[in-house]
């Protein structure tokens, strides 16, 4: 009998397409007659970056729909417009993170000055169809909170700050990609919350992580983030608050020289804790090689190194042509 | 059209010699390598410079320099191609593994 994908059972069939982009699967499902149910219903799962308004009417979906909201595992968040309205937080956030909470939350109603609503499950209104009012972050939190599958979040562009006030914690939630330029201290906020996340990629650029950061000891923020691409200042960040094996660094060409020595010293100090399985960096040969000259003058092993060159290798591909003419 | 590998290995150790000696330290535990490059890929390469062979022929002579360079290495990846570092004594070669 000839082992094909097709003879699989269909759990992993489902498995082995979690490696397709959306773009393969609809390739997929609309060439294969084998594998069209189980890619159409992998497709389903997806929420793709949407505009606005298409955005807004996905919400009011999944967020009146629960079985239908159950189905979605990935989800892309792009430029959102939504009605800003006063609410509260439809969890209760721990109480470690209430000084951070109360701190926002203040400056949230003083900014807009509103009257705080009591809001449960019990006490949400569905919007009306039609006219449809517009969607305010509650609705956005009813929705996630609906999606009960839910393991990949894609944040595309930044998001008005008041997203991100409700700490939901979802805990099916694995990965999480931050497009560079739509983080934020309320998104990194809202991120701590995610404690089961093994992937996250997110840049730091004067954000104020470590103000959420967990006081007792020995505790680390993700306990299981093994995959993690940032820029310099997130690795000194991240890095102490996790156990990264996969360590992505990007950005290497923008460093400066006190950045490379904070990140150098954190890579030793991960290392330390979690030897990490491969290393990344992106940026210029130059930057790069400095990187690893620093990080072999303290003392750092490592087995695998993936170099991403960034904008040189044309210059130095013409310099040969012109050797051969 | 470039015609000849050896020319690129002596600009390609050339421009890097400096740099991996530097980091000698670090890399001297590599086993694993991977480098990829956002304007050399295959495709680029080939549409304006040389040829397929001529393309994988430059990263055989880049995984002989690497596997001279790191007393570790093993494996070398390149966006399309993968090589196996085979040491007999002193004499060092390499396999190809796949390529695209």
């Amino acid at each position: 009998m000839n082992l094909t994908m097709l003879n699989l059972p269909v759990e992993l069939q489902e498995q082995i397409l979690d490696y397709l982009s959306r773009q393969d699967l609809l390739s997929l499902a609309q060439t294969c007659k084998s594998l069209s149910v189980v890619a159409s219903a992998r497709l389903r799962s997806i929420v793709p970056e949407l505009d606005s308004a298409g955005f807004t009417r996905c919400i009011r979906v999944l967020m009146a729909d629960s079985p239908r909201a159950a189905e979605i595992r990935e989800l892309s968040i792009a430029k959102w417009d939504f009605k800003e309205e006063p609410f509260a937080p439809l969890i209760q956030p721990p109480s470690r993170r209430s000084s951070f909470l109360a701190t926002l939350k203040s400056t949230i109603r003083k900014s807009r000055s509103p009257s705080v609503i009591s809001l449960d499950h019990d006490h949400i209104i569905l919007p009306c169809d039609p006219p449809s009012p517009p969607l305010s972050p509650i609705d956005f939190f009813q929705a996630l909170t609906n999606m009960t599958r839910l393991r990949k979040l894609v944040i595309h562009a930044p998001q008005n700050a008041l997203l991100w006030t409700t700490p939901v914690v979802v805990v099916t939630l694995r990965e999480i990609y931050v497009h560079i330029g739509a983080e934020s201290n309320p998104m990194l906020g809202w991120i701590s919350y995610q404690t089961r996340i093994n992937t996250l990629r997110v840049h730091c650029n004067g954000n104020k992580l470590r103000e959420y950061r967990v006081h007792p000891p020995n505790s680390i923020f993700f306990p299981s983030l093994s995959f993690l691409t940032t820029n310099a200042e997130g690795a000194s960040i991240l890095l102490p608050e996790s156990v990264v094996k996969d360590l992505h660094i990007e950005g290497l060409e923008d460093m400066a020289r006190l950045e490379r020595s904070s990140l150098v010293m954190a890579i030793r100090d991960s290392c330390e804790q979690t030897s990490l399985r491969r290393l990344t960096l992106t940026g210029h040969i130059i930057d790069i090689f400095e990187c690893l000259k620093t990080l072999g003058e303290v003392g750092v092993s490592l087995s695998h190194i993936r170099l991403v060159l960034c904008g040189e290798i044309t210059e130095s591909i013409q310099s040969l042509v012109r050797l051969n003419d | 059209m470039i015609e000849d590998t050896s020319q690129i290995l002596t600009s390609f150790v050339k421009k890097w010699s400096s740099h991996v000696e530097d980091a000698m330290p670090l890399l001297s535990s590599l086993e694993t390598l991977e480098i990829f490059n956002e304007d050399l890929d295959q495709q680029h390469f080939v549409s304006k410079y040389g040829t397929k062979d001529q393309y994988h022929g430059m990263e055989r002579n880049k995984s002989l320099m690497w596997g001279r360079k790191c007393p570790s290495l093993h494996t070398i990846r390149f966006p399309s191609s993968r090589w196996r570092i085979k040491r007999e004594g002193e004499v060092l070669s390499v396999n190809r593994e796949w390529c695209i």
